[in-house]
This record gives structure tokens, sequence and C-alpha cells, in this order.
């Protein structure tokens, strides 16, 4: 067993070597089967999951559950005694997140490469795949700040090429373009955090080994670090820290990046932006949760932040008709809720929630996918309906999934419960009363998208085409796991999460039973009427608007970029154009002039070559006067000749 | 003090010959004119060395400026010059002024530099170095003329082959225009 | 007053270097702003009668044990001709293709 976890390495190098072998294959036309490809991936994934199960089984087994941990890692970069480290850190948070992304990984791996046959590219998209992969499992196991800056770059680069994976689409390429530029911003934050912790560890901590940040040490790190900053500027190296995570993770204001990137195709919205990269940016504010605790200013702003989003993505879902698009304004309001709950100090249920929304959504991507894929290519709900006949096996996955997400049934229900109890016994009252509203929302939205396209009367063109086993097994096997995860919470998930990490727990104990049922059942029963019978939909004239154009934020953001930049840029224009080049004009006229001046002087005329040496022989000789002068003062002084 | 009038006389004489004639060399129209000034300049210096106490120099400066390179010049102009010297005088460019300021510099400061660095020297009255020793001629000569058998023997015999390698290397030279078949 | 006419017409070493002085600045001058090229030769000539002074000079007022003074300034003299000739033979090599004696006409570095 502990072989497992001392090799744990193995597993990101694997799908490392398999992307570079179908990448390098290509070029050396060595790899060309689709099917070859395809089992290669599949087994590295496999790999990994066999890997993470064992380490898992390892750390049951291991006497230090709540405080278990593993590291491994090595100095890349050391100048005197400060080191930058590159390893492994596993403990129970890597762990779990581990077996999540490993078997979401390998579940969206066997869909795709079923859906993705017949597409030519489909090698390019595997390799990306790998890519991926590679990226996620290092992100997960990565052992300080660095490690995971540097697998987050990777991450946002596997993200970019998904998403801009119909590269000939300019709708795509441009969705890609946007979210690379927006993870960016984040990113910009998130290395300007992670420099100036690391310059406050080596400059004013024990131990210098703390430069590297390394995630074992975090609670040090974090006392340290509250020690010699004062309120103000603690607050502004966590949200420099912050905005990788709310980039990454598209909250308020760098949310509209989310919405567009299902440009890509189904699995990638699946595997990326539902389950894995979006939670990345969850997991490291989980990760640096000692340092954010020691401030309530701090958790106070990722809660709202998280709230915000929640409300307006939830929001903006429920008049949305493209279904990819549903379902990615409800991954964003889920995240929203993930960061309310970290925020508010329901540790357990965030992270709780993190997982069951990972296998719930990849899911129903999948689902959406294969209704998609049946209709050949119609993403618009108003021109699906009645596939429940058709596709029967998708529409129960999708039933359960919309239980699962508006907290009713299954392992939704039991997530939701977590944080909602937490936020009750805190007495957070105003988050609670967010909470409750979306998930009001989330219920309402979700149930309508299940009523407009598995129930009622076909409103398309063409008639479904049947789908096969394949697919229908990879979003059963994630529909089981949605119904049985719930049943963790009986085995104390908390014992796995809290790595020797207090959080301060209410004495309170209350049961929101009662309150977030009905909130959603409400929900619910509104999307009945509303979709199911012959009631017709309210369309309430300016909120309308205000939800289907998203606020117009993704106009206001294209305004920005676009407008406001074009007379920026003109002026950098203008400016290059007469100061820099000028001052380059400048200096070549000079030159000019000073080799015009030069060349008067070179006359044909050896004469007045002879009077340049008078001119320099009298120079000469003034300064041997001056010689002179100083040598018979000194000779004067000291009283030598005369 | 006593001053020597005399010598002074005629040193001033001298020099102020020589001066003369130098300024009238390069300030006259024609090639010839300043060629005699020339010459009237050599006879002056040789006048200096006779003050100077050295004859034979004198005698020999006479012989070889004063008449022989003469010659040489009234040749090279002969042969050279057959159209009006206005256009040939002094120029006007700016080397002119330029060259004037530099050895007006180089004057004062060659000036100071000669006096400082008499005044260094170890003889206190720099500016009056009297002459110390009187050479009678016959002693000039006879000393020359071993000399020039005994210590500067070899300095003669370099000459003498450094005349023929002029003479060689002239004659060698194609000085008269031959008319090429083109 | 006396002393500064003591100074000027008792005359020592410094007013030989003078005259030379003079005589070679002149010659220098000469060789500058002459436009005919035998006018310059015989400027280099005054340049070389300046350090001929000078030589003499020197060896009258410290010199009379050896001598050497004279008889260098001796072969200067000769030297001196010599090389006027080898000038005056090159200038005519000139002359014979330029068939002008204005140094603007022999103007070799401008192109």
């Amino acid at each position: 067993m502990e072989f497992f976890v001392n090799n744990i390495y193995t597993i990101i190098l694997f799908p490392l070597w398999v992307f570079l072998l179908i990448i390098l294959g290509r070029f050396l036309n060595v790899v060309q089967s689709r099917r070859v490809i395809a089992l290669i991936t599949l087994a590295s994934t496999a790999y990994g999951m066999v890997f993470a199960i064992g380490s898992f089984l390892y750390m049951l087994t291991a006497s230090n559950v709540p405080n278990f941990a593993y590291e491994s890692s090595y100095p890349f970069l050391k100048i005197a005694d400060y080191s930058l480290n590159f390893g492994v850190y596993v403990d129970n948070l890597s762990l779990i997140m581990l077996l999540v992304v490993s078997v979401i990984s390998f579940v969206v791996q066997l869909y795709s490469s079923n859906y993705m046959w017949q597409d030519k590219s489909f090698p390019r998209f595997f390799g990306y795949l790998n890519l991926f992969n590679f990226s996620m499992l290092g992100l997960v196991l990565s052992s300080n700040l660095f490690q995971t800056y540097v697998f987050w770059e990777l991450v946002g680069v596997s993200s970019y090429l998904l998403i801009g994976f119909w590269y000939k689409k300019l709708s795509a390429s441009q969705a890609a373009k946007k979210a690379f530029i927006m993870n960016r911003i984040g990113d910009f934050g998130l290395l300007a955090g992670t420099i100036i912790v690391s310059y406050f560890m080596y400059q004013y901590s024990d131990a210098t080994s703390l430069a590297t940040i390394p995630f074992a040490n975090i609670s040090d790190i974090g006392t340290y670090l509250y020690s010699y900053t004062n309120d103000t500027i603690f607050a502004i190296i966590c949200v420099l820290l912050l905005f990788g995570s709310f980039a990454k993770s598209a909250q308020f204001p760098l949310h509209t990046w989310l919405a567009d990137a299902m440009e890509g195709p189904t699995p990638v919205s699946a595997l990326i932006h539902s389950a894995t990269m979006v939670a990345a940016g969850v997991y490291l504010i989980a990760r640096l949760y000692p340092i954010y605790a020691l401030s309530d200013w701090v958790m106070n702003f990722i809660a709202i932040i998280g709230l915000i989003t929640a409300l307006i993505c939830a929001y903006f879902a429920i008049t949305q008709n493209d279904l990819k698009r549903i379902l990615a304004y409800s991954t964003n309001s889920q995240l929203g809720l993930m960061f309310l709950a970290l925020g508010a100090g329901a540790y357990t249920g965030g992270l709780f929630h993190l997982v069951t929304h990972a296998f719930f959504k990849s899911m129903l991507f999948l689902c959406s996918g294969i209704v998609i894929h049946s209709l050949l290519n119609q993403q618009d709900i108003r021109y699906m309906g009645g596939l429940r006949k058709h596709l029967p096996t998708t529409a129960i996955c999708y039933l359960i999934g919309c239980f699962s997400i508006s907290g009713l049934l299954f392992s939704g229900f039991y997530s939701k419960e977590m944080i909602i109890k937490s936020l009750l016994e805190n007495n957070h009252y105003i988050f609670a009363i967010g909470f409750l509203l979306v998930a009001l929302m989330t219920a309402f939205y979700m149930f309508r998208s299940y009523f407009v396209v598995f129930e009622g009367e076909y409103r398309g063109e063409n008639p479904p085409h049947k789908t096969n086993f394949i697919l229908n097994f990879c979003i059963s096997v994630l529909a089981i796991f949605t119904v049985l995860l719930g049943y963790l919470t009986h085995v104390n998930f908390e014992k796995f999460v809290q790595f020797g990490f207090n959080i301060t727990q209410s004495t309170k104990n209350v049961n929101p039973l009662f309150i977030s049922l009905s909130v959603a059942l409400i929900g619910l029963l509104l999307a009945f009427v509303f979709y199911n019978t012959k009631v017709k939909a309210i369309k309430l004239p300016i909120l309308y608007k205000l939800s289907y154009n998203r606020f117009y934020i993704d106009n206001l953001y294209d305004f920005i970029s676009g407008k406001m930049y074009y007379v920026v840029s003109r002026l950098c224009a203008f400016f290059d154009k007469h100061f820099v080049d000028g001052l380059v004009i400048l200096s070549a006229l000079g030159v000019r002039s000073v080799s015009w001046v030069l060349s008067k002087f070179q006359t044909g005329n050896f004469q007045s070559y002879l009077a340049y040496s008078v001119v320099f022989l009298a120079i000469v000789f003034a300064g041997l006067m001056f010689a002179y002068t100083m040598i018979i003062q000194y000779s004067l002084l000291s009283g030598v000749g005369g | 003090m006593e001053i020597d009038i005399l010598k002074s006389l005629i040193f001033f004489g001298f020099a102020g010959a020589i001066i003369l004639f130098a300024l009238l060399s390069i300030f006259s129209m024609r090639i010839l004119y300043s060629l005699l000034s020339a010459v009237c300049v050599f006879f002056a210096t040789a006048g200096i060395y006779f003050l100077l106490g050295a004859d034979y120099n004198a005698v020999i400066q006479i012989a070889v400026y004063g008449i022989a390179i003469p010659i040489l010049f009234v040749l090279a102009i002969m042969f050279t010059s057959d159209k009006i010297d206005k256009k040939t005088y002094l120029t006007i460019q700016p080397r002119f002024f330029f060259s004037f300021l530099g050895l007006g510099a180089l004057f004062l400061s060659l000036i100071y530099l000669i006096a400082t660095s008499l005044s260094l020297s170890s003889n206190s009255d720099w500016i009056m170095q009297k002459q110390t020793m009187f050479i009678n001629k016959y002693q000039m000569f006879s000393a020359l003329s071993t000399g020039i058998f005994t210590n500067y023997a070899l300095a003669f015999e370099l000459f003498s082959v450094l005349l023929l390698i002029v003479i060689v290397g002239i004659s060698t030279l194609n000085l008269s225009k031959e008319k090429t078949d083109d | 007053m006396t002393d500064t006419i003591n100074l000027i017409f008792d005359i020592g070493l410094y007013h030989y270097l003078f005259l030379a002085l003079v005589l070679f600045l002149i010659g220098f001058f000469g060789a500058i702003v002459s436009k005919n090229i035998l006018k310059v030769l015989i400027s280099v000539e005054f340049m070389l009668t300046a350090v001929n002074i000078n030589f003499i000079a020197f060896a009258s007022f410290f010199d009379n044990i050896h001598l050497q003074g004279f008889v260098f300034s001796l072969f200067y003299i000769a030297v001196g001709a010599v090389e006027i000739a080898i000038a005056l033979a090159i200038f005519y090599l000139m002359f014979q293709s330029k068939q002008s004696v204005n140094t603007e006409d022999y103007n070799g570095g401008k192109e």
C-alpha cells in the first residue's frame, strides 16, 4: 500500500508521456491508429485511478488519518538559502481531489473515445486530453504554491487548446482567447501574491525553507504572514492570491468566459468546465485556507463574491435557450455556492459540495452531449422536447442530476444540507437567505431544462437518433456515483478533510431540513407548472431582458476592451511613431551631422592636414605648459632645484 | 652689468635680417623673389654661425644652402613655371587662420617651456648663459677634420653611401617625358 | 628698467633659441599656407635651418670637448641638401602629369 503513495509522482508523468507520444507520433507518423490512442489514454488514466485508490486505502489504514501527509520534494532552483522546490504532497485533500479527477477523467475519456470518433482531429483531441490530465494531476499533487502556479498555467493552456479545439470556427477561437485572457488576469494576481508571500517568508520568518510556500507548513506561513503585516496589507495579499481562484473558477466579475467556453466539444465541458479545472480555484482556496481564515474581512470577501456570482448566474440561467449554456451558468452558480460556503466557514460543506457537484455536473454535461449528438448538433432547447421516449437512459440520468443539483435527493441533498447547516449554525443569516434564493432558482431552471427537453412534444425537424451502449454506460456510472456519494456523510467526511487545521465549530445544532427542502420544492413546482402543463410561462419584460442579456456585462467588457483600448492604442501608436521613432531618427540625424562635420575635415589637401597637426601640437604643448608649471611649483615647494 | 654692444648689434642685425627675409619669402608674389629672399635668409644664418664661433659650419652653410640649393630651385622653377604666379599666391582658406592661431599658441607655449626648462637647469644665470668658452677657428677646423677621419668616420662613410644611393635613384627616375606607342 | 634692457641686449643662449623658434614657426606657416609647391619646399628649408641654429647654439654654449654638435650640424646640412634634391626630383615627376605647381591640383586624398 505504501508503494502507491511513494510512487505517486508516476501518475503525473504517465499522461505527459502519452501526450508526447501522441503529438510526436503524429509528426513521425508512428501512432496513427485511433484505437491505440484511445487505449493508451485510458490506460494512463486507469493507472492513475489505481494509484489513487491504493493511496486512499493506505491513508485509511494509516494511523494518523486527520493529519495524514506525505511529502517528497526537491529543490530545483537554489540561490544561497532561497530555494524553490518541486515535488508531491499527498494529504487528505489532495487524495480526495485525486480520486475525483481520476474517475471523472476516466469516464469522460471513455465517453469521448466514442463521441469524438467521427471527428477528423481525434488524435489531437486525445493529445490535449492527456495534457490536461497531466496538468490537473500535477496541480492536485503539487507540494508548494510555486509548483501550483506552474501547473495552474498549464491547466489554463490546456483549457485554451480544448475550448478552441475547432479553431476554424471563429466563435470557438474567440471564446478560447477570452477564457485564456481572463485566466491570465487571475494568474497575475496569483503570481504577485505568491511572490509577495515568498518574500515575506524569506525575509521575516524563522525558516527560509518556507520561502517556497510548502503546503505542509501552510498554517505556519499564515501565522508569520499575519504577524508581520498590518490588516490592510494582509488583505491586499490575500485578495491578490484570490484573484487566481476567482478567474479560474469564474467568479464575478471574471465570470463571462465560462459560458462562452461551451464552444468546445461537450466532453471538454464535462471534464474541464464542470468538474476539474474550475474546481481548481476552490482547491486552491482550500489549500490556502489557514492564511485566509486569519482575517475576517477576507473570508467575508470570498463569501460575498461567491454569493453574488451564485445569484447572478442563477438569474441568467433562467432565461437561456441553449442547453449547454444553461448547464454552464448552473456550474458557475454552484461554484459561487462553493465559494460562499468556504468563505462563511463551511469548509467541509464546501468541499463535499465540490466532490458531489463534480460527479453530477459532468453527468449532466455528458447527457446533454448525447442529446445534442442525437439531434445532429442541435443545441437550442426550443427545438427539443419529448426525448424521454427516444433516450430513456439519458432522461433518467438527467433527472437524477436535476434532483441532485436542486438539493432534493441523492448526493446533492447531503452536500447542500451540510452547507446550509453550517451557515445557520454560525449565524450567517444573510448568506443563508441568499443560499436559499439560489437554491430556488437552481431548482427552477434545472427542472425547466428537464421539462422542456425531455417532456412534451418534439419540436425539432429531424427525428432523433439512437445512442449507443458506451455513452449510456458512462452516464450510468456517474449516476451511480451521484446516488451513492451521499452516504459518505455517514462515514464522517470531516475526518478526511481537516488535516490538522481546526475550524471553530459552533455548538448549535440546527436542522434546516424543512426550509431547504421546501424552497427547492417550490422551484420544482413552478417549473412543472410553467413548462409541463398548459400554463404559459410569464415573461416579465425588463427582468427577462436583463437575464437574457446577462446584465449586459459581456457587452460592457467588449466595450472596454474594444473601444476604450482602441483610444489608448491610438495614443500609444501616436507616441510610438513620433516620440520613440523620433528618438531613433534623432540619433540617426545626430550621427549623420557629426559625420558631415567630420567629413569637412577630410580635404584632400596635405597642407590642411599640416594645419591640423599644428593645432594638435599647440594643444599638446599647452598641456605641457601646465604640467611644467605644476612641476615647478612642486619643486619650489620642496626646495629642489631653482 | 656690461653689455657687449657690438655683439648685440651684430646679432640683432643678422637676426632681424633672417626674420625679415623669411617673412618676405613666404609673402612674396613671385616664386623667384621668394627664392632670392630665402638665399638671403641662408646667408644671414651663416652670419649667426660666425657669431657662435662655428666658422666651418658657416662656410658649409653658405656653400650648400646659399649656392647649391638655390641652383636646384632655379632649375625647378625654370622648367615648371611659365605662367603668372598670381594664382599661386597665398591661400585664404580656413587653414590660414587656424594655423596662424595654432602657431601663435605654439610660440607662446614654447617660449614658456624654454624659459622654464632653462630655469630648472643647474646654472644660476639661466637667461644669461654666457659663452664660457671661446673656440678659436684653428681649433675648430683641426677638431672637425680629425673628427671626420677618426670619431665620425662611420658617419662620413654612411653619408657618402647615401649620396651614392641618391644619385643612382634619381638617375633611374624617368624624368623626361617619353612618347609611348598608343 | 635697466634690468630688462640688460635682459634684451645681453646676448645669451636664449636669444638664439628664440630666433630659431621664430624661424621655425615662420617656415611651418609658410608650408601650410603657400599655394605654390616650390614655396612650400623653401619653407621646409627654413625649418631645417632653424633646427640647425638650435644645434649650433647649444653646441657652442655647452660643448667644448667633443664638438659633437658642430659635427652633427655639418652632416645635417648635407642631409638637408640631399633631401631637397630628392624632393625636387619627385616634384618634377608629379609636374609631368599635372602640369601645375598649385597645391590644390594635387588633392590625392579626397576621392
